[in-house]
């Protein structure tokens, strides 16, 4: 999960553990450490969540699916990518939309329901 | 919000202690000498500079940080540029100025179109003077200070909803982010006590940006023309 908020984070951690406690949970705090951790950790066979925020300091969300584009994580069938953001703002979901990679942009908070969605992708 | 419903107070350019600095785009020497002199004639004070060819005027625009051009009177036919094309041109500048443009009857259905495109008057050459041109000037300053005014006041009002939508609702989403959490928790009084600090520090974080934006939205009021 990339987000700067140390709350929204732990909330998910919570709430992901309840569903499936045997499941790797990595906090990240903007899209910097978001993409190292990314590139150092996954491995092909290894299946992924991202839960991106978009406003962060040092690289927001926007940044790291840039990045992301590029790189060969881009196509990976192994990899789910979700925006988590606190915004209702019209053009970011129109321009999240212009991202192939996003499957779905949820508002903040994640019901127990939209974890279970995430989960079973 | 009370402070859009304000009138919007007309300002004569006279009323502004500087000169009224004109830009004149014109080639034909007579036309030019007409309208100079009813410049000169109807307005106390005023800096008049002549331009016949557009690039000449664009290349002032460019270079210079500060163009000290309060109006452009525009002739339609110049002879690097005219029409349709030089109204366009002109406009891209972004110089936010009135612009006025003067005209034969020939170029009178095109006069009328540029209305549509963000020029503020029309004036035929030979129906002109001093009184007409004085009132078509004076009604495009308060008009262009109208649209300046309003122009700023949506990007005040795009700042607000995109506040709203971007941090007002991020420590909102934290305190229903809790609350689901909490709900979906088997009591434990210990943790409990945690997450209800958490929603204390959200919540007043909450209020103190929906105060800040409340100030914000009543700044937005009139900004005289003062320079």
């Amino acid at each position: 999960m990339i987000d700067d908020d140390e709350l929204a984070c732990l909330i998910v951690e919570k709430m992901m553990h309840k569903i499936d406690p045997n499941l790797t949970f990595i906090a990240c705090e903007n899209g910097k450490v978001g993409l190292d951790t990314l590139f150092e950790n996954k491995r092909d066979n290894t299946i992924c969540i991202i839960i991106l925020d978009l406003n962060m300091p040092v690289l927001d969300g926007w940044g790291f699916l840039d990045v992301l584009k590029t790189s060969n994580f881009n196509d990976d069938k192994n990899l789910a990518l979700y925006i988590l953001s606190s915004s209702t703002d019209k053009r970011d979901i129109e321009k999240a939309g212009q991202y192939p990679i996003v499957k779905k942009f949820y508002h903040k908070p994640l019901s127990i329901e939209d974890i279970i969605e995430i989960l079973n992708f | 919000m009370a402070s859009v419903n304000n009138t919007f107070e007309m300002i004569k350019y006279q009323d502004i202690k500087k000169p009224l600095s004109v830009a004149i785009l014109e080639d034909n020497e007579a036309d030019f000498i007409l309208i100079e002199d009813y410049l000169i004639e109807t307005f106390k004070t005023v800096q008049i500079k002549k331009y016949s060819f557009f690039k000449d005027l664009k290349a002032h625009i460019n270079t210079q940080t500060n163009t000290n051009i309060d109006l452009i009177l525009l002739d339609l036919n110049l002879p690097d540029l005219s029409g349709f094309a030089l109204i366009q041109q002109i406009l891209s500048e972004n110089i936010h100025v009135p612009i006025i443009v003067l005209t034969g009857y020939a170029d009178l259905s095109l006069a009328k179109e540029s209305l549509k495109l963000g020029v503020d008057d029309f004036l035929i050459k030979d129906e002109v003077t001093p009184g007409i041109l004085h009132k078509s000037i004076e009604f495009a300053f308060s008009r262009s200070q109208y649209v300046n005014y309003i122009e700023a006041q949506n990007e005040k009002l795009r700042n607000i909803a995109w506040t709203q939508s971007h941090i007002v609702r991020a420590p909102l989403a934290r305190i229903l982010g809790i609350i689901n959490f909490i709900e979906t928790e088997k009591y434990n009084p210990k943790d409990l006590e945690y997450w209800l600090k958490k929603l204390k520090v959200s919540s007043d974080e909450m209020d103190a940006i929906v105060r800040k934006i409340t100030d914000e939205a009543q700044e937005i009021q009139l900004n005289k023309y003062n320079e």
